[in-house]
């Protein structure tokens, strides 16, 4: 009989185990979390700040949940160490032998070395705990460093609770990796008119502040604050993989193979915590976003059961709600793109405003204000990788068409 | 055996009656726009194709999902949601390839087709007979027909 481990209780591990229980409802399974509460959806932490949603609401599972579905949880406790070539790992507490080991370790949020960073009135968002000591603490000026997809939502959520909101971005727009320009610019421009202040290309330089936070220093003002929240990106948790000598890629990810195997055998990894490949550029990519770690999880389980089923590879995939008005990055931006040569499509009408990339006759990118439908048919068009001269030959010939009439909605993008 | 809602495109006229009879049964409101099915219209070559969930194996929106409210109901096949865990994030509808989740801005939450219970309210005002809800036998025996009568006149008969 199998014994699986599983270390993690996030999206990645949850999906993992559900996939496990679908398929084999007897095989044990022990899963280990530092945090002693149940599954909880990340992405909605912002929700929860601003009080739209309740906090009872942000559980998926309950604790009888893990019960029923016949797991062993090990929550609060912290795995010590884990021998590779017994197959057994420790928690201080006991000693488990497993078969198969999936590691969903997940990532931590990154604050930069800045002076005065450890000051109360520092926080992050990252877990339901973060965002207890936020309430606790009852905000009235606060200052969100990093503009991010949590950064800006966690800095609406704030506004809505009443406190005054400034964002500071190191870079020279907001939301850099998931918006070019002039996308980015509009929802700058939003974010402005419902009075956020949002400050670009300043780097914060010290906290200061007697007993808690008072104030934060850029390189141009200096701005009064009472909690500063940093949204200014993640870091994996790898360190208990590297230490037992799994290898870690370049961009500070687990390395796995597309069956989510680290080179370690019988332990696999899925989730923030690994490196998976772009599904449009076949390269590596820190991929670290909720469907992609429920993808990766089943993935990862399915392996473990010994049926093999390949990661087709992750597509960034970002949904923003900014004031009740959509905004949706897929794929990748003309940053990420570089220097290739790429044709821009762009629209707007009203106050929707579109983009799309396309690089060599394939869409590669879209990014949408306002705009909701029709998107799922561009994403399918983009992993599929149809090329748009095929895509347009479909729609101007009506036999074809209508055999393939889920084409429809993407036409008005891609109208040249 | 389970019945499937059924659409021949071929048959539909785009009057809309499917969005409205949807509309008025799921909120009481006589607004297309909150149907869970949708005629997406070409007027200019008179081609109509009803759209709604087609309730995918492996529901793309279902991974979507922030809240995991999206699961498969095992016996039935449908895609099911918990609406009280929603949350209107919309990522379901974006990541939807047929855009068949609709978001139902009156309770803020993204709906999708349910079959009515078994008794769809689409079907019953579709006065085209475009959309059919059978058992796949059922379907399978009404396309022999089709392609039947088809070779009959073909062939002169």
């Amino acid at each position: 009989m199998k014994n699986i481990v599983i270390i993690g209780n996030g999206a990645a591990a949850n999906s993992a185990v559900e996939t496990i229980r679908k398929h084999d409802s007897q095989v044990p399974i022990i899963m280990f979390a530092r945090e002693d509460l149940p599954e909880y959806s990340a992405c909605a932490l912002p929700d929860c700040l601003s009080g739209r949603v309740y906090r009872s609401q942000l559980f998926i599972k309950q604790l009888k949940d893990y019960n029923r579905m016949k797991i062993h949880t090990r929550f609060g406790y912290e795995v010590q160490h884990i021998n590779t070539s017994e197959c057994t790992l420790n928690s201080g507490q006991e000693t488990i032998a497993y078969d198969r080991l999936i590691l969903a370790t997940g990532s931590r949020a990154y604050i930069p070395p800045v002076p005065g960073h450890e000051l109360p009135g520092n926080f992050v968002v990252k877990t339901v705990r973060d965002i207890d000591a936020i309430m606790v603490n009852q905000p009235h000026k606060v200052l969100v460093a990093g503009s991010g997809n949590i950064g800006i939502e966690v800095a609406e959520a704030l506004q809505f609770r009443g406190c005054q909101v400034t964002i500071v971005e190191l870079r020279e727009r907001i939301l850099p990796r998931i918006f070019d320009k002039e996308p980015a610019s509009r929802i700058h421009k939003i974010l402005t008119t419902k009075g956020l202040e949002v400050i670009t290309g300043e780097r914060i330089l010290r906290i200061s502040g007697d007993e808690r936070v008072e104030s934060a220093a850029t390189d141009r003002r200096l701005i009064p604050c009472d909690t500063v929240i940093w949204a200014a990106g993640v870091k994996q948790n790898v360190e208990m993989a590297s230490a037992i000598g799994i290898k870690t890629g370049e961009l500070g990810g687990i390395q796995v193979n597309s069956f989510m195997q680290t080179n370690i055998d019988s332990i696999y990894a899925c989730g923030d915590c690994i490196e998976s490949m772009n599904m449009l550029t076949g390269y590596p990519s820190l991929n670290m976003l909720w469907p992609s770690a429920k993808r990766q999880g089943q993935v990862a389980a399915f392996n473990c059961l010994g049926q093999k089923v390949e990661y087709e590879g992750a597509i960034s995939f970002v949904v923003e709600d900014i004031y009740g008005i959509t905004a949706v990055s897929m794929g990748m931006t003309s940053d990420a793109l570089g220097a290739e040569d790429i044709q821009i499509l762009e629209g707007e009408n009203h106050n929707q405003y579109w983009r799309v990339l396309l690089v060599d006759d394939r869409i590669m990118g879209m990014q949408a204000i306002g705009i909701s439908s029709g998107l799922g048919a561009m994403m399918a068009l983009m992993k599929t990788r149809t090329p748009v001269s095929q895509f347009r030959h479909t729609l101007a010939d009506s036999a074809l068409f209508k055999k393939a009439a889920w084409y429809l909605p993407a036409q008005r993008f891609l109208n040249a | 055996m389970n019945k499937q809602l059924l659409i021949d495109s071929s048959k539909c006229t785009g009057c809309g009656l499917c969005e409205l009879a949807c509309a008025i049964s799921k909120t009481r409101q006589c607004q297309p726009q909150l149907a869970r099915i949708k005629v997406w219209r070409d007027e200019t070559r008179g081609i109509f194709v009803p759209m709604t969930c087609l309730q995918c194996e492996n529901p793309p929106c279902a991974n979507a999902c922030l809240m995991n409210v999206i699961s498969k109901e095992n016996d039935k096949g449908l895609t099911v949601r918990r609406l009280e865990a929603c949350i209107g994030c919309r990522a379901c509808q974006v990541s939807c390839p047929f855009d068949a989740s609709r978001y139902d801005y009156i309770e803020d939450v993204v709906v999708n087709c349910d079959h009515c219970e078994g008794n769809p309210e689409c079907v019953k005002y579709c006065p085209s007979g475009a959309l059919q809800y059978c058992s796949l036998a059922e379907a399978i025996d009404c396309l022999r027909n089709v392609e039947a009568k088809k070779r009959c006149i073909d062939s002169g008969l």
